[in-house]
């Protein structure tokens, strides 16, 4: 009895009233430092001032940007055991990739544009220039187990190249396609990267000497679950990239390399706590 | 493809809380994604006790640990962004006190810092939060009294935490 009236009737601290700014002190606890706050305004002024604070921290660093690359790998790699590679390795495999890319530009007419935002922005103009489905070309890829309905497959001239395009119709009524080309020997870095172009959002990584887009209006966290299904599916098949009959698609204008248009979250947008 | 699925579903906070602590954009990608790698590695070690976001946070700020070790060991220096960068004001008055609220926050000790932004930008119970940053919850407590406490003083002109004792209340 006398240990728990010590208890209570400790002196308050600063990290009491940190715990009462944060709603973790127990219920009898918390009622002492309020009836103190309530008697000591400069106490109280100090925990609102607390309270002012992570408001503008939460509306400063709260959003979380959607342009960033994540990289994720498949399961089986992760499976293996396979440590991440060191940093010092990393930066050296950095290197490495730039210097095939410098190479590369003498090779490759669009290699200047072999990155995942330059075809990302060109999948986004893509996605957004396709009208109805034309005369069949071809079934787009089937991905088993994933919520896509293979519509269509064409080919799609691309100054000094092409992509292929496969269409889908989702569950819910949406449509989605996958971009695919060819991209420079060594340049799989394995990043996912998403970019928005007013409601349209484009996921884009390169991966066994391919580049790929996952476009559509859907969410990013959402597209970008898609596209990590997919890469798995692929990784697992890389057979089913084939080559589709030629066919007379209207000419996209490969449109200049800009900043993905992703912009930050409006203030106050930030995601809410569960 | 469920935990897989999960995991997916933590980037969005992962990466915040990873861009918050290592003050640069291209690290914390990093960072998040050596966490996502070793997380699909370890799978089998989720006991499904507790938020499985708790337990990635942890593995998180373990991993930034050993990277900021490891970057001292190799004397490598921090690459920075100058700082925390702000998203967006809606004015002038609140875009100047965010700034003097990041720089405050960007001054702090590490561990201090790593303290109060997870509980700012997560708002887990005491309990998950020591145990995200392995330490006990006196710990804790201590750590986020000092960095509200500084942050404060710094935002209002009152000085720097060696020129005040913590002072009991009552």
């Amino acid at each position: 009895m006398m240990r728990w009236r010590r208890r209570v009737d400790r002196p308050i601290t600063d990290e009491d009233l940190c715990a009462f700014a944060d709603g973790q002190l127990p219920p009898q606890r918390a009622a002492r430092v309020a009836r103190h706050l309530r008697s000591h305004p400069e106490d109280a002024d100090r925990v609102h001032a607390w309270w002012h604070q992570e408001a503008d921290l939460r509306r400063a660093v709260g959003h979380v940007p959607d342009e960033s690359p994540v990289r994720i790998l498949p399961p089986t790699r992760a499976r293996r055991g396979g440590a991440a590679p060191r940093r010092g390795v990393r930066s050296a495999a950095c290197a490495a990739l730039l210097v095939l890319t410098v190479v590369a530009v003498r090779h490759w007419p669009q290699a200047e544009r072999d990155d995942a935002p330059s075809f990302a922005v060109t999948a986004l103009e893509a996605y957004r220039q396709s009208g109805p489905a034309e005369a069949h070309n071809g079934v787009a890829l089937e991905f088993a187990a994933l919520d896509l309905e293979p519509v269509e497959r064409r080919r799609i001239p691309l100054d000094g190249g092409e992509i292929a395009e496969h269409r889908y119709r989702r569950d819910d009524g949406t449509r989605v396609a996958l971009y695919t080309a060819p991209a420079v020997a060594g340049a799989n870095d394995g990043l996912l990267r998403v970019f928005q172009r007013d409601d349209v959002r484009a996921v884009a990584w390169t991966a066994a000497d391919m580049r790929y887009a996952l476009v559509g209006k859907a969410s990013a966290s959402e597209l970008t679950r898609l596209a990590v299904e997919l890469r798995h599916n692929l990784i697992a098949s890389p057979s089913t990239i084939a080559e589709a009959p030629r066919v007379e698609s209207p000419r996209i204008e490969s449109p200049p390399v800009e900043t993905p248009a992703v912009g930050p979250r409006a203030a106050g947008t930030s995601e809410s706590l569960p | 493809m469920g935990f897989k699925q999960h995991v997916c579903d933590e980037i969005p906070h992962l990466r915040r809380y990873a861009r918050a602590l290592c003050r640069n954009a291209a690290d914390a990608d990093d960072l998040v994604q050596d966490c996502i790698e070793r997380a699909l590695r370890k799978r089998h070690l989720w006991r499904r006790r507790g938020r499985l976001r708790s337990w990635l946070f942890r593995m998180l700020y373990r991993i930034h640990l050993n990277h900021r070790s490891s970057a001292r060991a190799r004397r490598e220096s921090v690459r920075s962004d100058a700082g925390l960068s702000l998203s967006a004001g809606p004015s002038h008055d609140a875009h100047a006190r965010c700034g003097d609220v990041l720089a405050a926050v960007d001054a702090l000790p590490p561990k201090q810092r790593a303290a109060l932004l997870l509980m700012t930008l997560e708002a887990p119970s005491y309990r998950e939060a020591a145990r995200i940053l392995d330490v006990n919850i006196g710990t804790l407590r201590s750590r986020l009294s000092r960095a509200r406490e500084a942050v404060r003083r710094r935002c209002e002109g009152e000085g720097t935490e060696g020129e005040r004792v913590l002072r009991r209340v009552k």
